[in-house]
């Protein structure tokens, strides 16, 4: 549909009243544009099972309207779409309509439901009135029109929303809690590489942010990582040779191969870059190479480098140190990335340190060979980041007297918490607020300062100065040379290295590519999930779940990696606790299985303005919700459900086999029905009938009566309301197949051990007396109420309502469906609760208006 | 066999409060009752509004039973002041007949 | 001919799937002859079935298609419109009913209503075999509509066609429009006279050229089909000849009258619902209820008079639906009129649906007394002078016996059909067993008959009140609009058909067709019989009728017959 376009009516609502009144107005010759919130038209009454009085099959007569209104030349069905404002104009109205992102693309999707059994999220299935889940990408239901898959995403999840490197946190997880561990890895190259040394190393802030953290504590993210790190590791130990499939014909130099220089060499070639990274010590890796054994296992952190470097157009250049970036250009590298990172300066010491057993930290983590003679040795590290922090484990774990001094308050110390206990609770002594001259005792003096930026290589270029500007594409005032890392913004952590890089890398390709950095957007995930609005979604009740207990090697003091891979099953069972925050998690595996690559995560919500002569409001109902009706139970007894849940049961496409009671699955032999809940009832609020339960509740008991003919119903009741042509008789055939008929509400339920319940009456026909009767199975039949987001498009407009909240006919006597406004009119239940046949001639009288409507305006009066 | 004597409920309503009328027999207040005399309070209801004298004087016990706990206004669908109207009735038989 | 046939089963979720083995019937069939691509499907209705038959006919180029699975009554449409848009004529589609004539038929013995099915497949496929393309007649459609009726119904309903551009001619054989509206007093909810509805209407009408009102008039001959309707109507002494598209009958109710002593009626204080309101309309004196020159102080109403009568022989079974609403509604009028009134009312259930609730609501509030009884022990009326006694058994006292002394007895009529014996005559419209007119489905299609064209709307397709009478009225009109506003329609080729080489020119026919569709005509050197396509239903019966054969309906033709009944017994034939 383009963006702006005119037709002669608005049907807002796909029910049976939206559709009646669109197939007759579009027989007429009138231009409909049908718009339907969900992603399948049909309404409440394609779910039914079977309906009353002549017991036709529901679906049966709903799928030819529906196929008929997807079909009909003059009507335009507007799916998964929100009428959000409609204004007056001249002598017509305009509306804004929002199409949701549903993230497939309907001209290639063929609903054949891939993507729905590979999706690993689940979420409530509210075609089933929750009584089993869905997933988060679905098709509405086998009868859909249009039969197209959505994915329901809220938003991005909080934990992949705060990750640097825009790892899908949410996506392993998920992928986890399903056993797919494999695909979790392949998910985690999609973002960024050293899957093994961010799980040993990362600071999770996923885990700060998980949902959750409020609760009894986050999801173990990072344990999960590590497990799945683990688990491809065992399978691979080394990786396959990886050849992209279009190698571009551009160098790209990489100067310095720390955790920054190898990620961009990482994207760079995925991309199809010919790489070559320059390094002029001995090995990959820069200062990963100095975190200690027992934090970062070495063949853990060799093995992702290995990853990087298995695609062959990677070069690695070692022991070889670029002097002169102009040089570099004469090579044919067509764009630089410098990540030199940082370096050690002994030159810079204080005075006082010019001793011969100083030794600076750096060093001390890079020479192990002088790690023998700190036995029993008494040791002081001076200093206060992480890198000090290592130094003094390493120096207790050769058996040294460590303390750690540091010249201000703790607070003021760089190194992460968990370090500092950690260093404390293996036996350093911490010392604050010391001074270097005052030092005593010290067999060793081991100095750590943050390192700075390496800016060896600019002297005598351009950009030579003390510090390395880049904008925000990390590009230099030179447009070829880009940078990232610690070299553009000192001593950090690994997230900013990795996460600088992947946008210098992103840059790099728009650059060689001509295109204007400007013109793309980096980042451009949907906004984070905000915390009330998945409160809401859970009705404030999180189910409840285990806190995290981490597996941690007993002898700490070895030089063993002290933090242990948990078990499969443990991680799935943490796994399970995920909350699905944003909805879809991303995890991808539908964008692998579609066979038409219908998928597409960069579809965003779209606005429509059209504008229209006349617009018809069919709405729909709402369910009561028996869960006010607290002394019912509700929600708190299993084996009471409420009517649409028992339609549903009953319906061809059920989510049982067979009818059975929820707590056991045992086949009921003897249910209850109760009538009039939600409605006639002052005390919630609805003192009017809703007019269809008595016979709703006639047409369940005969169908169960059908599928379990030894069990006994009985209905409760205040009057049986069966009023319409052939309903009286209904009634009678009910009374005929043994359906017990008890004057007398239900006031009260209870619960036995044995889940049965027990109902507190008064048998008012019979004797009048207060009795109580046990049945296996209750069926509330809950009232209809109005649906209040009729209203919602009205906001400069005024759509009168009457006193029950239902949109109000001005005269329903001589003019129904005819409400406040001019042109505007209402069809079905959005008026007042009706059944359908009652919704059916509302919605030929709408149309009747409508028409009369358009056809007085195009005479002109 | 009982005798209509709507001449009853104005003796007994002393204002617009005594809205026993407003009862549709649904039977939630009896069902809730936990005194369980059966005649409470429906049914006692009934009697007054049909005017039923000789019966309501029968009940008197009944009548005073009544805790007066309000579970079954508590549900009652059409709001009558079962507490206000008991207490109306158990007046009115104070008066009339017990000769208080 | 067709020989590249598409066969398609349904499972039909279950409905059929349970009881026939639907992959069995796939695979039998398959190997048919003619069967060039055969499948199942979960739901052929649906819309992504659908796509796939249209991509299986376009991509294999199939020239004709079966379709087992439910009645024709349901998706008969569907998949012809289905078949058109894969490019496929509609008549070389043949629908099978596996569900309705099979497997709901024989929920009991799984092997042999497969074979049953298998059976009806085969036959479908010879059906289809045998087919020739067929294309729809397009008859031009008079934008102008009849209705029969003057009552609220109709009289909106000729505002709604005329607001739409269609001209409304209103029969109505009284000498005066309004219908039950003129006498029925104050209405709910807006607390105004029925006839001062009628007179906005009569306003409003009055200022349109495209209304007409006939009033002494009835219908007395009817010609035509569906959008070219010839009606001789007979207007006081004049005699006239419409020609409209449509027909829509609102002939509405007449009140249930009780027969002499049924619940006390013929004694003076014994009332109709309906008389009791036109008393509360002319009550004068302020602050009171007079009836007879009498105060009126005590009221009972005993509800379902003439309704809901399942014991009673020929009698109405079916709810009145308006009563419950209109006895509570009226007693609060007969309330504004005295407040110190005692009413009583003697119901089976209250119905009073909807927002009517209020109604019950605020006559309990105000006051009125309820009292329940059952079919199977009415009230017992007994009188004394002018005073009436009731006896009831009342339910909601576990049977107690009351006694109810009362001034006035007024007893809740229902509503009953009209007769009509006269129009139903001559439009042949069907009727249900409650005497109404039958609408096709009372589901989804309320307004329309199985005759084309002829439309049904108000109380005359069953009781209802004044609001829901008006919107069925304007579904009618909605109807007949979307019916005729393309200026055209297209009737079903499925006609009878003569071979005219068979014909000897006999006339034996002429008596058969019900719809005066066979005529005679001169062909080269005979005389042979023609039909009339506009008129013709394809009903048939002329068929068996000549002793030619000469006569067969195109889509069901002899040859398509007999090759039916040939598959159908093949086994039969191979023993």
């Amino acid at each position: 549909m383009s963006d702006y376009k005119k037709f002669d009516a608005l049907v807002v609502g796909g029910g049976i009243a939206g559709m009646e009144s669109s197939i007759l107005l579009g027989d007429m010759g009138f231009k409909v544009l049908l718009v339907e919130k969900e992603s399948s038209i049909g309404g409440k009454m394609i779910l039914l099972s079977k309906v009353f009085p002549t017991l036709d099959c529901s679906s049966c007569i709903s799928t030819p309207k529906m196929a008929a209104t997807a079909a009909h030349n003059n009507i335009t069905v507007l799916n998964y779409s929100e009428v959000e404002e409609i204004k007056k104009k001249e002598d017509s109205f305009t509306a804004k309509i929002l199409k949701k992102a549903s993230f497939v693309d309907p001209a290639k999707c063929t609903g054949c439901g891939q993507c729905e059994l590979a999706c690993t999220v689940p979420l409530l299935d509210q075609f089933n009135c929750d009584l089993i889940p869905r997933r988060a990408a679905y098709i509405a239901f086998p009868q859909a029109v249009p039969k197209k898959a959505v994915i329901e995403k809220f938003g991005t999840s909080p934990c992949t929303f705060v990750c640097p490197v825009g790892i899908k946190a949410h996506g392993l997880v998920s992928l986890s809690r399903s056993g797919k561990f494999e695909e979790a890895y392949l998910l985690y190259l999609e973002d960024s590489p050293m899957v093994g040394t961010l799980s040993r190393i990362c600071s999770a802030p996923c885990e700060k942010r998980c949902t959750r953290n409020q609760l009894e504590g986050s999801i173990p993210i990072r344990n999960i990582k590590r497990y799945i790190a683990d688990k491809h590791f065992e399978s691979f130990p080394t990786p396959q040779k990886k050849e992209p499939k279009n190698i571009l014909d551009k160098k790209i130099a990489i100067v310095g191969s720390g955790p920054s220089g190898l990620s961009a060499a990482y994207y760079l070639a995925k991309k199809g870059y010919k790489v070559t990274i320059f390094e002029s010590s001995d090995k990959l890796g820069g200062k990963l190479q100095l975190i200690p054994e027992y934090l970062l296992p070495k063949n853990l952190l060799d093995r992702d480098i290995e990853e990087i470097t298995s695609y062959q157009n990677i070069e690695v250049k070692l022991n070889t140190t670029v002097s002169s970036l102009g040089k570099l250009k004469e090579d044919g590298f067509e764009a630089v990335l410098l990540s030199t990172g940082t370096c050690h300066d002994k030159g810079e010491y204080p005075d006082v340190l010019k001793q011969k057993n100083v030794i600076d930290a750096i060093s001390f983590l890079q020479n192990k060979e002088s790690y023998e003679a700190l036995s029993s040795k008494n040791v002081v590290v001076f200093g206060g980041n992480n890198i000090a922090m290592h130094c003094a484990r390493v120096a207790l774990r050769h058996k040294a007297n460590v303390s750690i001094h540091f010249e201000k308050d703790r607070i003021d110390m760089s190194a992460s918490k968990k370090e500092i206990d950690d260093a404390v609770n293996e036996g350093a002594k911490l010392v604050l607020n010391s001074q270097l001259d005052k030092l005593e005792n010290a067999d060793f003096i081991i100095y750590s300062i943050d390192p700075k930026p390496d800016l060896s290589l600019l002297k005598g270029s351009e950009l030579e100065s003390s510090s390395l500007k880049v904008n925000e594409f990390q590009q230099t005032q030179i447009p070829w040379i880009f940078a990232c890392g610690d070299v553009t913004s000192g001593h950090s952590n690994i997230l900013k290295a990795i996460s600088t890089s992947k946008k210098a890398a992103f840059y790099v390709d728009l650059f060689l590519n001509n295109i204007d950095l400007h013109s793309e957007k980096f980042d451009d995930r949907l906004p984070a999930v905000k915390p009330n609005e998945i409160k809401e979604r859970y009705n404030s009740s999180f189910p409840k779940h285990m806190q995290f207990l981490p597996h941690l090697r007993a002898d700490k003091l070895s030089l063993e990696e002290i933090e242990q891979t948990i078990s499969e099953e443990e991680i799935k069972k943490y796994a399970t606790g995920c909350l699905d925050c944003g909805g879809c998690s991303e995890c991808h595996q539908c964008v692998n299985i579609c066979p038409a690559n219908a998928i597409d995560f960069s579809i965003r919500p779209v606005n429509y303005e059209v504008e229209v002569d006349t617009v018809i409001v069919s709405t729909g109902f709402k369910l009561f919700d028996a869960s006010k009706k607290e002394i019912f139970g509700f929600g708190r007894f299993p084996n009471v459900i409420d009517a649409m849940q028992m339609d549903r049961i009953l319906a061809p496409t059920r989510p049982y086999n067979a009818v059975i009671r929820p707590s056991d699955g045992k086949v009921p032999s003897n249910i209850a029905m109760i009538l009039c809940v939600g409605s006639r009832d002052k005390k919630v609020n609805n003192n009017i009938c809703s007019r269809v339960c008595c016979m709703y509740s006639l047409k369940q008991a005969q169908l169960i009566m059908g599928a379990l003919p030894v069990a006994d119903l009985t209905i409760y009741y205040i009057d049986i309301r069966a009023f319409g042509k052939g309903y009286e008789e209904f009634y009678h055939q009910a009374k005929e197949m043994g359906i017990r008929f008890v004057k007398g509400k239900v006031a009260r339920i209870e619960e036995d051990e044995e889940s049965n319940l027990n109902l507190f009456y008064e048998d008012i026909e019979e004797d009048g007396q207060v009795k109580i009767a046990n049945h296996d199975m209750v069926i509330l039949s809950v009232g209809l109420l109005s649906n209040t987001s009729a209203f919602e498009p009205f906001k400069d407009l005024k759509l009168d309502s009457d006193e029950h909240m239902f949109v109000k006919e001005v005269d329903e006597n001589i003019e129904p469906a005819k409400t406040s406004i001019d042109g505007i009119f209402v069809a079905g239940t959005s008026t007042a609760i009706k059944d359908i046949p009652d919704s059916v001639l509302h919605a030929g009288a709408a149309a009747a208006q409508a028409a009369g409507y358009i056809s007085k305006k195009r005479r002109g009066l | 066999m009982i005798k209509v004597n709507s001449g009853l409920i104005d003796k007994i309503k002393i204002d617009e409060n005594f809205n026993a009328s407003a009862c549709f027999n649904c039977g939630t207040c009896s069902a809730l009752c936990p005194v369980g005399f059966d005649i409470l309070p429906r049914k006692l209801f009934r009697y007054v509004l049909l005017g039923d004298e000789e019966k309501i004087l029968e009940s008197t016990d009944q009548i005073f039973s009544c805790l007066l706990c309000r579970m079954c206004e508590e549900q009652c669908p059409q709001e009558v002041n079962i507490t206000e109207n008991i207490r109306l009735i158990r007046s009115y038989l104070a008066k009339s007949k017990l000769g208080v | 001919m067709s020989d590249k046939i598409g066969v398609f089963v349904c499972y039909c979720g279950g409905n059929i799937s349970d009881f026939v083995d639907v992959e069995k019937v796939k695979d039998t069939i398959s190997g048919e002859e003619g069967v060039a691509f055969a499948k199942t499907n979960m739901f052929t209705c649906s819309d992504s079935a659908q796509t796939e038959m249209i991509n299986a006919i376009k991509e294999k180029n199939l020239d004709g298609i079966v379709i087992a699975s439910c009645s024709p009554k349901l998706h008969l449409k569907t998949f012809q419109n289905m078949a058109q848009r894969a490019g496929l004529n509609p008549y070389q589609y043949t629908q099978v009913n596996i569900r309705e004539q099979c497997s709901w038929a024989h929920t009991h013995n799984k092997e042999a209503a497969t074979e049953k099915a298998i059976d009806l497949v085969r036959a479908g496929i010879a059906k289809t075999r045998n087919s020739i393309p067929l294309n729809p007649l397009r008859v031009n459609t008079v934008n102008q509509a009849l209705i029969i009726g003057g009552g609220i119904s109709g009289l909106r309903c000729a505002l709604a066609l005329s607001e739409m551009g269609i001209f409304a001619h209103v029969v109505e054989k009284e000498s005066k429009i309004g219908g039950n509206l003129n006498d029925i007093g104050i209405i709910f909810p807006d607390h105004k006279n029925g006839y001062e509805l009628i007179e906005e209407l009569e306003k409003d009408i009055k200022k349109r050229a495209n209304i007409n009102i006939y009033t002494n008039a009835k219908l007395i001959k009817k010609q035509g089909s569906v959008g070219n309707f010839e009606c001789d109507i007979v207007s006081g002494n004049e005699k006239l000849t419409l020609n409209v598209g449509s027909i829509i009958l609102t002939t509405g109710f007449k009140p249930y009258t009780p027969e002499p002593n049924e619940l006390g009626y013929g004694h003076p204080n014994v009332i109709t619902l309906v008389d009791f309101k036109k008393l509360l309309s002319n009550n004068s004196k302020k602050g009171e209820l007079i009836f007879n020159g009498q105060r009126v102080r005590e009221i009972t109403y005993v509800y379902c008079v003439g309704s809901r009568e399942s014991t009673k022989e020929d009698g109405n079974k079916y709810c009145s639906r308006y009563c419950c609403s209109a006895a509570n509604y009226t007693s609060l009028l007969a309330f504004d009129i005295d407040p110190k009134l005692k009413q009583y009312h003697i119901y089976r259930d209250i119905r009073t649906y909807g927002k009517y609730e209020e109604y019950y609501e605020e006559n309990l509030r105000r006051g009125a007394l309820f009292f329940k009884y059952d079919e199977e022990n009415p009230p017992d009326i007994s009188s004394k002078g002018e005073r009436i006694k009731i006896l009831v058994k009342d339910r909601l006292i576990a049977k107690d016996d009351i006694l109810i002394p009362c001034d006035l007895l007024v007893l809740v009529n229902g509503m009953v059909a009209n007769e009509n014996a006269e129009l139903n005559n001559i439009l042949k419209t069907p009727i249900g067993k409650d005497k109404f007119y039958n609408e096709i489905h009372p589901k989804l299609r309320p307004v329309e008959t199985v005759i084309d064209g002829i439309f049904i709307a108000g109380t005359s397709q069953g009781p209802k009140n004044i609001s829901e009478s008006v919107t069925s009225s304007m579904a009618a009109a909605s109807k007949t609009a979307s019916l005729l506003i393309k200026g055209y329609v297209n009737i079903e080729p499925t006609i009878a058909h003569v071979i005219e080489e068979k014909c000897t020119g006999c006339k034996l026919c002429e008596h058969s067709c019900p719809y005066e569709a066979i005529s005679f005509v001169n062909k080269t050197d005979k005389v042979i019989a023609d039909i009339n396509p506009a008129i013709c239903k394809g009903c048939g019966g002329c068929v068996p009728d000549c002793p030619e054969d000469a006569l067969e309906v195109l889509g069901y033709t002899h040859s398509q017959i007999n090759s039916m009944i040939d598959s159908m017994l093949l086994e039969a034939k191979e023993c």
